[in-house]
């Protein structure tokens, strides 16, 4: 199985702290089946970006 | 083995001491056993000081060297033993005040800022948190720092802090100008502006401002570290064993208060108007 023919991911990215949000995305570029659709800062924006992308995974800060 | 060779000596020189008194009985009836005007209890007297005397000298030489040498020993390992507990302490209490959190998060925002090639940015947050750990291991639990240096490394921690949370922390000095001199414990104020953080602007989406105060009341100095956050909750205090989290560093710095200042200190807690905590340490002013 090539890498093309995997499922693509689509994920949401959760965390108040600009550093770790930011190297969250950085990592998940290293895996080309993730894509990151959207990152938030807060609770009610990710609620929002999850009703409207519908991810596979969010990444949630807790 | 020491003691069974006191003991072997002792008896040894003590059974020589006691051959010629014995004899010397054996000889005598009993009413005259006392009375050393007479020529056996003379010989008895010259067979003791001559014979015997040397040797009970020797082994009471031998047995106070060997005690003083033992002593010696003991007071070295003390000593070793006390100086070991007290790096012990001075490790234990870096590990307690340097929340492993905050290690975990500096680390990360610099893995962060290395992988997005800000070298720069990352290389100036190396050097502050190595020099805020240099710090924290040059100081001895118990030193005391001028308030000015003290104030300096809250600073160190604080931009490291600003990294992570950015424009959410607005931070704010008050600091008489005069008090700068005056001496306080070292790492007092950095355990009680991570606990502000933690409660105060952490927890809030819009962030929130810590005001760092300093002046002097008379004879005494008056630091407060104030956040507007939302304060005490049911009057729950930081340090109470069921916050352990927050509550390490501050009761780390309410036991060390005691250690240097006895019952000449304050530390309390209470809430700010219109919201928030004030944290106010209260010591002597002192300049030495």
């Amino acid at each position: 199985m090539t890498q093309n023919d995997q499922q693509q991911l689509t994920a949401i990215v959760v965390d108040d702290e600009d550093p770790a949000r930011q190297g969250l995305e950085l990592r998940l570029q290293e895996f080309p089946q993730v894509s990151v659709v959207q990152s938030c800062k807060h609770g009610r924006e990710a609620i929002a970006a999850i009703i409207e992308h519908e991810p596979d995974i969010v990444f949630l800060d807790i | 083995m020491f003691r069974f060779l006191v003991a072997w000596f002792g008896s040894f020189a003590a059974a020589l001491l006691w051959q010629p008194v014995q004899n010397y009985i054996a000889l005598l009836p009993y009413g005259e056993i006392l009375d050393l005007s007479n020529a056996s209890a003379r010989d008895l007297l010259d067979g003791l000081l001559s014979r015997s005397f040397p040797l009970l000298l020797l082994w009471s030489g031998l047995y106070f060297l060997i005690k003083y040498y033992r002593l010696l020993q003991e007071e070295k390992e003390k000593s070793l033993r006390s100086e070991a507990l007290a790096h012990e302490a001075q490790l234990l209490m870096l590990r307690y005040q340097l929340n492993p959190h905050f290690l975990f998060n500096t680390l990360n925002a610099i893995s962060t800022l290395v992988l997005s090639k800000a070298t720069e940015q990352a290389n100036e947050m190396i050097t502050k948190l190595s020099k805020f750990l240099r710090y924290s291991l040059d100081h001895s639990p118990l030193d005391k720092v001028s308030l000015a240096h003290e104030l300096e490394t809250s600073r160190l921690y604080l931009d490291i802090e600003k990294v992570r949370f950015a424009e959410r922390l607005i931070l704010n000095f008050e600091i008489e100008k005069d008090v700068e001199q005056a001496m306080v414990p070292t790492m007092l104020l950095q355990p009680i502006i991570e606990n502000s953080i933690k409660h105060g602007v952490s927890k809030s989406e819009a962030g929130g401002t810590i005001t760092i105060s300093a002046r002097r009341v008379d004879a005494e100095l008056v630091l407060e570290v104030k956040d507007d956050g939302p304060g005490l909750v049911n009057g729950q205090e930081p340090g109470a064993a069921f916050d352990l989290s927050a509550g390490v560093g501050v009761s780390n710095i309410r036991n060390r208060l005691q250690g240097i200042y006895g019952d000449a200190h304050s530390l309390t807690f209470s809430n700010a108007q219109p919201s928030g905590l004030v944290v106010r340490v209260i010591i002597p002013y002192d300049t030495k």
